[in-house]
């Protein structure tokens, strides 16, 4: 999950041929408010996860790392 | 020293969103509200370095024809900018100084007057040939001056003047001159790519939209407030944000404080009608900020709907936004839209409001709204001075007669009210601030 969200935000929500990495700082490299809503979009039509607002912090949306470990967590699928 | 030249050998075609701006410039021209002008205002400390403001102005004004061409349809209907015809020249330069402070130029007496006169000046004139931006010095103070840029909303908008702001402060950004686009597709074509966002206006007449516009007045000057909150306010606002719809969704927070605030004097208006909102919000078509291109406008109008029951509170307003946006590219409008404004481009600027007009009875819109983010991002001074602050003020046609915006600078919000006069009366505009002052959580400042 965590290299499809990588994608994801590079090719759809960046758009740069830039790579990234899951500990990329993703507000630096351009993540902004459009595109945070283009990502929860995103997400819940290929994760089928909708986010709460309580979820929607800079820090768990800083790296594809932490998105794809709260994705984890509201599917039920985060290792214990 | 600016990097790019835009091409000035044959007329530079304008962008379709331009052509959505040049119908808003057209309305108010023929209605006697003076020309779309923007304004952007950066405090500075200091003093004024005028030799290299002046050594700039010049450098720009020569490198870039499209700050001086005029804009006129050719045989093939399009608009253009007549690059092609510009004599170079720099982009004036005029001094100002408050009173009591020894410094070149004409004294003023106040910053925000002097402001309002710029936004209803007729000095930039798209139609002839001449400054389409103009730069002004004001000396508020040995210690503080006021850089503001005066500028035609047709020439560029927020992005591309942040673009341009980056570059007069040095910062290295990848510039990108005007965009060219390709060939519109066959109007059968367009129509059919067009279909899905006709279909959506379609439904708004029926929602008996109004805006702050007084039907059968007509719309004095532009005016303005501005409300520059501190720190501590700031992060209270970003702290009830956080509470209400998270931390990240700036966009349809603050579009949900703006709608609820113009609801408000809509329905003292007409305390008998639910009343819905429509809202007119700008989207980069361009992802990547730095693809996106100096001068021109590059946004999709996006249009949302909030029905009187997605109003009642700013939780509820907030997370309707954000559902309508997600619908608004589920459904694929924005290349609808994009594709209506490629099929009204050869029409005359008159035209483009015309749909709108008759769908909804005179209406465009309820208001405007934007959240440019942070001011001019990676550049903390500028002319060799530190920016105290930094914030845009745009004029806007009437209808819908209001505009809502909001800006921040160094952990410091401002928000900039800017209405027609006639639209609003002294207890209306009473009423839109306390309520966008108890939807943020936070008194505004006194101007």
């Amino acid at each position: 999950m965590e290299q499809d969200l990588i994608e994801l935000i590079r090719s759809e929500i960046l758009d740069t041929t830039e790579p990234l990495a899951p500990q990329s700082d993703l507000f630096a490299a351009g993540l902004d408010s459009m595109g945070i809503m283009q990502l929860l979009l995103a997400i819940e039509d290929r994760f089928g996860v909708a986010m709460d607002p309580a979820d929607l912090s800079r820090e768990n949306f800083s790296t594809a790392e932490k998105i794809a470990a709260l994705v984890a967590e509201k599917k039920g699928t985060a290792t214990p | 020293m600016v990097p790019v030249e835009l091409p000035s050998a044959k007329p530079l075609r304008t962008s379709s969103s331009d052509g959505f701006l040049l119908g808003l410039e057209s309305l108010m021209r023929r209605t006697g509200q003076g020309r779309h002008v923007a304004t952007t205002v950066l405090e500075c400390a200091g003093a004024p370095d005028l030799a290299t403001i002046r050594r700039t102005a010049d450098e720009v004004g020569r490198q870039y024809p499209i700050l001086h061409a005029r804009n006129a349809r050719g045989g093939d209907w399009l608009a253009k900018w007549r690059t092609d015809e510009v004599s170079p020249a720099a982009v004036p330069v005029h001094v100002w100084h408050l009173p009591g402070v020894a410094a070149e130029g004409e004294e003023i007496s106040s910053l925000n007057e002097w402001l309002a006169l710029q936004l209803n000046s007729r000095e930039i004139d798209i139609y002839s040939a001449g400054p389409n931006l103009v730069f002004h010095v004001v000396v508020n103070s040995p210690t503080r001056w006021t850089f503001v840029l005066v500028w035609s909303h047709s020439l560029l908008d927020a992005v591309g003047m942040t673009k341009f702001l980056q570059l007069l402060a040095g910062v290295s950004v990848p510039v990108t001159g005007a965009a060219d686009e390709a060939p519109a597709s066959p109007i059968s074509q367009l129509y059919q790519q067009a279909k899905p966002m006709i279909e959506e206006m379609r439904r708004f007449p029926r929602w008996k939209i109004r805006s702050l516009h007084r039907k059968g007045t007509r719309p004095g000057e532009s005016r303005f407030l501005l409300a520059k909150f501190g720190p501590e306010a700031t992060a209270a606002i970003r702290a009830k944000m956080a509470q209400t719809a998270g931390e990240l969704l700036l966009l349809p927070y603050f579009a949900a404080c703006a709608a609820r605030a113009v609801q408000s004097v809509i329905a003292a208006r007409h305390p008998d009608e639910p009343v819905s909102i429509l809202l007119t919000l700008p989207v980069q078509r361009q992802s990547d900020p730095a693809k996106r291109p100096l001068f021109c406008n590059h946004m999709s109008p996006y249009t949302v709907l909030l029905e009187p029951g997605e109003l009642v509170d700013l939780k509820t307003s907030s997370k309707a936004l954000y559902r309508k946006y997600a619908d608004f590219m589920r459904r694929k409008l924005p290349a609808a839209m994009q594709a209506l404004m490629r099929m009204m481009e050869r029409c005359p600027s008159r035209f483009y409001n015309l749909p709108a007009f008759v769908y909804m009875r005179g209406e465009i819109c309820s208001l405007f709204h934007s959240h440019t983010g942070e001011f001019l991002p990676g550049a903390d001074s500028i002319f060799g001075s530190r920016i105290v602050n930094g914030y845009h003020v745009p004029s806007v046609s009437s209808p819908p007669g209001i505009g809502i915006f909001f800006s921040q600078h160094a952990d410091c919000l401002t928000m900039t009210l800017s209405w027609k006069e006639g639209c609003l009366s002294p207890l209306e505009l009473e009423l839109l601030k306390q309520t966008l002052s108890e939807d943020l959580g936070a008194e505004l400042p006194p101007p």
